[in-house]
């Protein structure tokens, strides 16, 4: 079960980085956003002592749309001749693992660096540092497993980039609920009653979601 | 479904509907405080209360926690009561004076009278300060009058005539719980067996639970709008009913950018199945967590309060058995329809 999703991986990574260009793009793409809203922010006077509310609902909004564009641009790379031979080679569930893995791995790596960036002209007032990254690693991930599978199931179509948001967002509502709630919390030195519910909650979301990919996956695997 | 064909079951749904159309919007409500308006003057308080339609004495006044049950025995009783002919006016001593009485409390205006029971205005009275020096005497033997049986819903005050909404606006929510269940089972079916029929049976009822939802916001946003004052509120039963409105229109755009009905069939299956569990997950789960508008959430009276009278109850079950009949009903044909225009 491990040595085919092993390789594949490690296949993935070995392309990722002989092609460095697209993640240096999304590097760049986050560059852009983070400072069009900066400087669009700041002209409405909006920056002056922004509560932390706002950073945090801009923040989670940066790294929804890195994350689509992300997983777009990972599955558009992909030929259909490359799909053929993947078709031929593997079992769909060790592909869909080896996906699911790859896509949060590297969402996870996006986000981190987006929380960097956005740091520079944001700030940073968060007070707990670790419940920070364990909400960007939890909520990143969880947004790369809902947009595999809608990505799965758009590509082929005709506007695939479009559906693939329409597909996703109604569903990725509830994560960013509770990714934001999560986060709110590292900005005060003491948790909140709900903090241990919510995270329970979003880690079942993800579990829950995972499985479901595994199901379902080998059915569309095909179209 | 072909049970459905059997016009004894057809015949059975437009009685329960028609049932409850009638009696839901003919029977009277029943006597309440209608009206009431409170001024403080120095350390007495003075309501002034409207009782219609009641045609008897009423032997007892008081006010009353609403955190607190029946039996308890911590009542306010007026000073004076001046009648008027169907108008009262109460004073009593102020609820600021007693030490029972915490600020934020809410109190309960109860009558009684012998043939409807205790009649209650909710929320006659905010707690705002508190002086709280002296206590209240507990008073002992407050029994409730036993309600005798009257062919009238509950008028409670806020809700007034809107309470016959019930009958419309939780049926569809249950009748497009139903239909999803449904359409998430057929999906099941196609993805196992891989027949088209299944397929159709799914897309069709998830359509048609798309338009009870359409519906149930509807009447939900009426009742909102007279109840709390506006047509949309944050609250997590509305943003979970909009989501899923949402994912279920997504799922009839994927259907519609395809042209192969196979792949058609699979992809949407995949999604419904999908958008289901998420869906379920967010309108069970996170409304517990949240506080919300709707009864049994938040410190909300629950549907209990409905269901304790056996009026409602009479018309209430038949109502969601009809509309729950007529969904399935409309699904069928459609199947039948769709099936007749491929032949």
């Amino acid at each position: 079960m491990i040595t085919p999703v092993l390789a594949l991986l490690k296949y993935d990574f070995k392309r990722e980085f002989r092609q460095r260009l697209s993640f240096l793009s999304i590097l760049l793409y986050v560059f852009a956003i983070t400072y069009l809203l900066y400087f669009l922010l700041n002209t409405q006077g909006a920056l002056v002592k922004m509560e932390v509310k706002y950073w945090n609902v801009i923040f989670w909004i940066i790294i929804l749309f890195t994350t689509i564009n992300e997983l777009i641009a990972q599955f558009s790379k992909e030929s259909d001749g490359l799909y053929l031979y993947y078709y031929n080679v593997i079992h769909p569930v060790f592909f869909i693992v080896a996906r699911l893995i790859f896509h949060s791995l590297y969402a996870v790596l996006i986000s981190l660096l987006t929380y960097f960036i956005f740091s520079l002209w944001f700030g940073s007032p968060v007070e707990n540092f670790g419940l920070i990254l364990l909400s960007i690693v939890l909520g990143s991930s969880s947004f790369a497993i809902l947009f595999t599978l809608t990505t799965a199931l758009s590509k082929g179509l005709k506007n695939n980039a479009v559906l693939t948001s329409i597909l996703g967002f109604p569903l990725c509502i509830p994560l960013i609920t509770l990714v934001s709630r999560l986060s709110k919390e590292a900005f005060f030195s003491t948790t909140s009653d709900n903090f241990w519910i919510n995270l329970i909650i979003l880690i079942g979301f993800n579990l829950i979601m995972v499985v479901l990919s595994v199901i379902l996956y080998p059915y569309i695997w095909r179209e | 479904m072909n049970f459905l064909k059997q016009p004894f079951l057809q015949f059975l749904c437009i009685f329960l509907l028609g049932y409850s159309f009638l009696g839901g919007l003919l029977l009277p409500l029943s006597p309440n405080i209608e009206k009431l308006d409170y001024k403080s003057e120095g350390s007495t308080l003075v309501m002034d209360v409207v009782i219609p339609k009641l045609n008897e004495d009423i032997s007892m006044f008081y006010l009353k926690k609403s955190a607190l049950g029946d039996s308890s025995q911590l009542i306010l009783k007026p000073t004076t009561i001046d009648k008027k002919d169907g108008s009262y006016k109460l004073s009593f001593t102020h609820p600021n004076n007693f030490k029972e009485f915490q600020k934020g409390d809410v109190l309960d205006l109860v009558c009684h009278t012998q043939t409807w029971g205790g009649l209650r205005y909710f929320s006659a009275f905010y707690i705002d300060t508190v002086i709280g020096s002296q206590s209240l005497s507990p008073t002992a033997n407050i029994h409730i009058p036993e309600k005798q049986f009257h062919w009238s819903f509950p008028n409670r005050n806020i809700l007034r005539e809107s309470i016959r909404n019930l009958f419309y606006h939780v049926p569809m929510w249950f009748t497009m719980m139903a239909l999803l269940i449904y359409s998430l089972v057929q999906s099941v079916l196609f993805l196992s067996s891989g027949k088209l029929t299944h397929d159709r049976k799914a897309s069709i009822s998830a359509g048609v639970a798309s338009m009870f939802g359409v519906l149930g916001l509807l009447t939900g946003m009426i009742w909102a709008k007279y109840t709390w004052g506006a047509f949309w509120t944050n609250d997590p039963k509305l943003n979970g009913a909009a989501i899923g409105m949402l994912a279920y229109l997504a799922y009839f755009i994927l259907r519609g950018s395809l042209d192969d009905e196979i792949k058609k069939a699979k992809l949407a299956a995949v999604y419904n199945i999908f958008s289901f569990t998420i869906y379920m997950v967010f309108i069970w789960i996170l409304p517990r967590i949240n506080d919300s508008l709707h009864p049994g959430n938040g410190g909300n009276p629950g549907f209990n309060v409905y269901e304790q009278d056996n009026v409602m109850r009479l018309f209430f079950y038949p109502a969601v058995l009809g509309w729950i009949f007529l969904g399935f009903w409309l699904t069928e044909m459609y199947v039948k329809l769709k099936e007749n225009i491929n032949k």
